[in-house]
Order: structure tokens, then sequence, then C-alpha cells
């Protein structure tokens, strides 16, 4: 068990290891629910079932369907490159972590913490410009960095209604932070203005799924925001970046002014920067009794409040999204002892399109997934491997972008919260 | 069990694989030009400077003088030896003294015994470095010192017979017992440079702020020290030693006319104790701005002196209710470090920056009352530095957002 322990702990460890693609750079940052898979176990799909017969992570209206709890956790490399460039940026961190806990088939609790935005990013002006300083001719050049993000925190719970219908609830407590430089350097060293961006805010999403047929069920949720993401902005003062790490020290060279000579920061609240709603329908079919395909489509809408001060990186912001996905398992047989039988296989295809709020600007991506599981004791441990290729087109502006993304997902079920007889 | 642990062992280093995944930081390039940090200049030619007058004091100045030069007078030049182990020396029976000298060393390779002052002593004589000025030694008379009468004076060379320092030796074995009295619990040991005659001779030494000892006004001792080995044999060693000054002082004089309160010139001059107080209209940048580089241009006439002098601006801390312009000693606080500032002149203009105060003027942290303008104690004091106001500006390179 200390083993696990080690485990978790080096993956928490890592989770601070973010960083960037073009879409990091619009305002609030890239969605996770934006970049490729969301977990392991689930691929391309969002509520639609595809972990195991009849149950999705990601939808809480399936999950009284565990025969045991469930911890899992999902972690992924992920890799943006550009077609026209030789930059590739790649990165890694913990993509969920969850805990499920079934109440005798007729509901559920769940616990989940996953990233919710990135906005690990470095912007550099192509060109510098010139700006003539009494006799001097200084040669401007600006950039942006920031890192952090925001992380969602969820409660959720399900209840059986009758044998069709299950209902599910779920609260996702944003939070999280960013750091923000934003730099201008010339003659030797860059003036920069740090500021630390804090979240906060409260979305609330229902979820259902109804069994039509043994074969046929249909899933459904719908996303609303209870509290807006507010942002509160601390402004630190200006600084002379002496030494050029980045921070406003008292390492030699020194800074200047010096640290402890700068007085209160400005804070500025930034209301409802984030304020999303939407909704998600889908279906499955069972081809057999280990196989189904399911489709699902999806529609995001940001009704967040545009705050021109606050740009921070690009000047737009992702306005609605709409998300199609289509997948196809092969889940394991229940009770074979045959080790092939205990294989899942997991494929997918999405589509999706982000229109942004400023000009005529859109995204579009498209992806597919292949993954691999395989489940191992009686209570249904498994382990899936899923690999994600997506092409993001940028309409207008920006260079066109390949992702790929490799994620690990380890689910480990036990019987928990039963009282054991002593041996 | 043990399949189990294999098998977590197995997915620990897959974990791990996943964890060192390369992460690239490299940029994405983009317009920018939506962020508001921005360059700007400012100009202020609105400065204006007042003199005001304190007695000279030549304390910390690298040199001592003896006469007159630019109307300006050196009547006398101290000397403090402190109390020292060497001086006990004397009384142990078991050393032999054989010359004890009086030495300071000069720049000077045409210094003779002829254009060199007499060296007095006085056991209970005081003077103090800083607070001694002029008008305390008008009445000074060498009439109760003891006369130690001319130097020595060695003129020295290197190898290739290249002038290196003068060195003037005044013989002190005659003063031996009384300055390594032991009875005289108020022992001072003063001595003072003084011309036997009022004549026009000029004559300069290293002070001891000039370096680091080894040419400081010192008095060597060279000593023999017997040593009895057994009953049939002693050791005889040849000994020295230095005693280095503890204060040394020239006092000058300043001309007669040397405070004009009328003369509102902003001219600075070590050697008159003449300073000035500068003022500049500076309120405040655009707030949150910062100062990349504040630089005062201040022009000075080199015709009448002043140049590669160093200048010093200092930053008052307090105003000053006053309309008076001479005073004893200077009436305006400073702020000193790390806001006082240094600059050499150089080619008739002397640049000198004021970022860090007016940075923090902006800021609020300082109040702009004005400044100080002070010559360093290293300028010669007789020559004047006076600064051209008309072409006088303070330049700003700022950023702000």
């Amino acid at each position: 068990m200390s083993l696990i322990k080690q485990i978790i702990f080096i993956i928490f460890l890592s989770v601070s290891l973010q960083a960037q693609g073009v879409m990091n750079a619009f305002s609030l940052g890239n969605f996770h629910h934006h970049q490729g898979i969301e977990t392991g176990g689930d691929g391309v799909m969002k509520i639609v079932p595809s972990f195991d017969r009849g149950v999705s992570l990601l939808n809480p209206a399936s999950w009284h369907k565990f025969k045991f709890t469930q911890l899992s956790i999902s972690y992924g490399g992920d890799q943006n490159s550009w077609s026209n460039e030789n930059s590739i940026h790649g990165y890694s961190g913990l993509k969920n972590a969850i805990w499920i806990i079934p109440l005798k088939a007729k509901g559920s609790l769940g616990l989940s913490l996953r990233p919710y935005s990135n906005q690990q990013v470095t912007i550099n002006q192509p060109d510098s410009t010139n700006f003539i300083a009494f006799d001097d001719t200084l040669s401007l050049h600006k950039s942006f960095s920031r890192s952090g993000g925001i992380s969602a925190l969820k409660f959720a719970s399900s209840i059986l209604v009758n044998d069709q219908l299950s209902i599910g609830f779920g609260l996702d407590l944003l939070f999280g932070s960013t750091r923000q430089n934003e730099s201008l350097f010339f003659d030797g060293s860059s003036i920069v203005q740090s500021g630390r961006t804090r979240y906060s805010g409260l979305i609330g999403g229902l979820y259902f799924g109804y069994e039509f047929s043994d074969k046929l069920n249909v899933y459904g949720s719908l996303t609303s925001t209870i509290e807006p993401l507010n942002a509160l902005y601390t402004k630190r003062f200006l600084f002379d970046d002496a030494n050029g790490n980045g921070y406003h020290d008292i390492s030699f060279p020194y800074d200047f002014p010096s640290p402890d000579s700068v007085g209160i920061y400005d804070e500025v609240r930034y209301k409802q920067v984030h304020d999303p709603s939407g909704f998600a329908v889908g279906t499955s079919y069972s081809l057999s009794k280990n196989s189904s395909v399911g489709i699902e489509f999806s529609q995001t809408k940001e009704n967040g409040l545009s705050h021109e001060s606050y740009f921070m990186g690009l000047q737009d912001w992702v306005e609605s999204s709409n998300q199609f996905n289509m997948s196809f398992n092969r889940y394991a047989k229940a009770f074979s002892l045959g080790f092939m039988d205990k294989f899942i296989l997991r494929s997918g295809l999405t589509y999706k399109s982000h229109a942004l709020a400023l000009g005529d600007n859109s995204i579009t991506e498209f992806g597919f997934s292949a993954g691999l599981g395989f489940k191992f004791r009686a209570v249904g441990n498994q382990i899936d491997l899923n690999y994600y290729f997506g092409k993001r087109d940028y309409i207008t502006s920006y260079n066109d972008e390949t992702i790929q993304q490799l994620q690990l997902s380890v689910s480990l079920a036990d019987l928990w919260f039963v009282k054991r007889r002593q041996k | 069990m043990n399949k189990k642990i294999s098998f977590l062992k197995q997915l620990g280093i897959v974990v791990f694989g996943f964890t060192v995944w390369h992460c690239a930081e490299e940029p994405i390039e983009n317009d920018l030009s939506h962020l508001n940090l921005s360059v700007d200049t400012l100009t202020l030619r609105d400065i204006s400077a007042a003199p005001y007058w304190v007695n000279p004091n030549l304390g910390n100045h690298p040199k001592l003088y003896l006469g007159e030069k630019n109307n300006r007078k050196i009547p006398v030049t101290f000397f403090k030896f402190p109390d020292h182990l060497f001086w006990d020396y004397y009384l142990d029976s078991s050393n032999t003294f054989d010359s004890l000298h009086f030495v300071l060393y000069s720049d000077d390779s045409v210094l003779t015994v002829e254009s060199c002052p007499n060296l007095y002593f006085s056991p209970d004589s005081q003077f103090d470095e800083l607070n001694t000025f002029s008008p305390d030694v008008e009445s000074f008379s060498t009439a109760e010192w003891t006369d130690l009468s001319s130097p020595s004076v060695h003129i020295n060379t290197d190898t290739l017979g290249i002038f290196t320092h003068t060195k003037i030796v005044w013989d002190l074995m005659s003063l031996a017992s009384t300055l390594s009295d032991t009875i005289d619990s108020n022992l001072v040991r003063t001595f003072a440079l003084n011309y036997v005659t009022e004549d026009s001779n000029f004559v300069e030494f290293y002070s001891r702020e000039a370096t680091s000892g080894s040419r400081d006004p010192q008095v060597n001792l060279f000593f023999k020290h017997e040593t009895v080995v057994d009953d049939d044999s002693t050791r005889i060693d040849e000994l020295n030693g230095t005693v280095y000054v503890s204060k040394d002082l020239s006092v000058i004089e300043p001309e007669l006319s040397w405070t004009d309160s009328s003369d509102s010139e902003f001219t600075i001059d070590y050697g008159h104790g003449r300073r000035a107080t500068m003022s500049l209209k500076f309120d405040s940048l655009v707030a949150g701005s910062i100062i990349r580089s504040a630089n005062l241009f201040l022009n000075v006439d080199t015709t009448q002196g002043g140049n590669e002098a160093y200048v010093i601006i200092d930053p008052i801390e307090s105003p000053l209710d006053t309309s008076l312009n001479i005073f004893e000693t200077d009436p305006y606080d400073a702020i000193g470090y790390p806001f006082r500032v240094s600059s050499r002149v150089s080619d008739g203009q002397m640049i000198i920056s004021l970022k860090n105060f007016l940075q923090n003027v902006s800021m609020g942290n300082e109040v702009n009352i004005g400044f100080k303008v002070i010559s360093d104690v290293t300028n010669s004091p007789f020559e004047p530095i006076p600064f051209d106001l008309n072409n006088a500006k303070l330049e700003i390179l700022y950023v702000s957002n």
C-alpha cells in the first residue's frame, strides 16, 4: 500500500508541470475539456459510458452501476506542435483524480479533482519597435508569460429514480491562481509588470441516464453557473528586472526599485469573467454483450462579461463550443478467466468547433483516440492507456496545431466502509 | 503479494516516465500591441540653486598643507599620536633607543629643507579633526610649544631613477622621555607644523586619509633590545617600530571676503566652505511608473576650476526655516544612503543620476524638498566649482502601464 502512496505522491508532485498551446493564451486559458480526452478511462466521450459497461467516470448518473468503490487517477502527457514551426511544447500532469462510492446500486457519491483551465503560456512579440529617447534609439521588445491555472473540485451524487431513470447532480468548485509577467525589454533589461490573479466560482451540473432497453440508453447533462467565476487581480509595482530572473527580488544585480520600498499593491476584482452554460446529449447502443457504440453532442456557451483591461496574452476568448463525439468500445468479459478477455478496446472520433468572441475567427479540431484497458482481480481494478491525436485549425490567424496526448489511468476498486471480521 | 508489488513497481516506472516527459517552454510569437506597457520621456528645466557657507574643514582631506595658495591660507597643521605600547619601550632598561623620527611623505620632488616648516610639540594641546576651524586658531602661537626645528629632506627614486616620493624627517630623540611619560595622565602627543616667519612658501604632504598606512604621518622608532641568554652571554636585537598618527588636520583660513550673502552664483568651493541647495520641480510621474533613468546634466565653467572634481548631491531631509546663508556648521540634514549620489566633472559637464530618489518620490516614500550640493573631500580646496544653470536639465526615461 505504501508503494501506491508513493505513486500518488509522485503524481501530485508533478501536477505543476504545465505548458502551452495557442489556446492557453486566450483569456482564461485552455479549458481542460477542450484538450484531447479528459480521462484515460473514458476516451473522447463525456457523458456516454465508455469506462465500462454502462459506466462513465464523467457522468455521475451512471455511477450507481459501480459494484465497488472506485479510486481512479488519470495522468497524461500532452504535446502541441505547429506544422510550419519547429517548436514543440510538451507537458505532463494530472488529468483527473476521482473517488466514487456506489450506495447499494441505488445511488452514489463522488469526489473528484481535475485541472479546469491551463494558463501556462509565454508569448513574444515577433518584431521590436523603436523609440527615440533623447539622443538614443531604443529597441523595445514585448513579451508576456503566465503560469498556473484553475482547478475544479467536484462533489457529485446520483440516485436511481426507477429501473430506467437515474439522475445525477454535480457541483464544480473552481479555484486557482495565475502569476503573470508582462515585460518590456530594452537597453539590456526588462521592465516587468507582474501580477497575480486568484479565481473562485461554482458551476452546477445536472445529469441523467435513461435505459430504453437492454441495448439502447440515452444520456444527457445540463451545465449552469451557480456563482460566476470572479478574478481578483493583484497588480504589483513595475520593476526593472536587472538580474533577469523574472522575480522582483534582492539577488545581485539588484532589481529596481528595491522590493521593500514598494508600497501596497492595487487589487482589482473582475466579476463574472467566466459564466458557462451548456448541455450534452448522447446515446449508446450495445452491439453485443461486450461491445457498444456511442455518440454524443455537447454545446457550451460563455456568458461571462468582457473585461478588456483584464486581457492578458492574446486578445480574444472562446465564446461558444460545439463538440461531437462517437466511440466504439469492446469491454472485458465479466467472469471469463481468459487472459485476452480481460482487455478493453476503446476508440473514438471527435469534432470540435470553437467560436471566438472578437472578430470572425474560429477554431476547429478533428481528432481520434485509441485506447487499451486491462481489467484484473475480481473487484474490477482497471488500467487504461489512451492515445489521442488531434488537428486544430485556426481559421484566420495563428498557425495550425497538432495535439497528441497519452493518458494512463489507474482505477482501483475495493469494498470500502465495510466492517470485516477480525481474524 | 510479490507479484502485486512487482506490478506496482512497473506501474511506478511508467508513471515516472510520464512525469519526466520533456517539458518545452518555447514561446509563441504573436502580436502584443494591446499590452499597455509603454516608454516615455520627460525633460525638466525648472532647476534653481542658492549658495550657503559653512566653516571650511579639511579633516577628511587626503592632503595636508601649509602656506598660502589662491588667496587661501593654511596657517597651521596639527597631528596627534595615540597611546601605544612602543612609547613604553623607552622606559624599559633592556631597550636602548638609537633614533626617534617624525616622518611625513610628499609627492613634491623639489621640496627643500628651506621650504619646509618647523615642527612643534605640545603635551597638552587639543584639536578636533572635524570641528576645529580657522576661528579656533586665530590666536594660535607656537610660543609655548617645543620647537623641533627643521627637518631633513630625502628625495627618493626607484631603480630607474624615477622620482617616487619625498620623505621629510624630524628628529624626536630630545622628546623621547616626554613622549613616553607615564606620570602625566593627560598627556596628548600633539605636533604642529608652522613656519617660523611669514612668507609665501607652500608645501603639501600626505594625510592619514591618503594611503592605507605606508605614507601616513608617523613616528619611527629604532632601538636595540638586550636579552640575557645565560650568565655568560646576552643577545642584542636591533628592532624598529612605527606609531601612526591618529588625527591630522590642516586648518584652512579663507580669504577675507569668503562669504558674501548677496552672491547668488551656483558655485561650490571646498576650501571656502561654500555649498549650495538645489531645487528641481518634480512632483510625480504617472501613478505606478518606473524610472529607467533620471540624469541631471549640469555644466561647469572649468576655466575657474573644478574639472575632474567630484560633486555630491544629497536630498535634504527636512526644510530649514531661515533666511540666513552663513552658518558655523552645515544646518541641512540630508538623507544620505541610499540616495546620496556622487559624480565627476568631465569635459565641463557633470551627469548625475537621481533615479533612485525620484522613484521613491514618485512612490510617495520620500518628499522632494531639495538637494544639498557639496564638494567631495578629495577635491582641491583651492579651486571653486562654478555651475552654469542656464543649460541645466533633468532627463527622465520612464515606463508606465
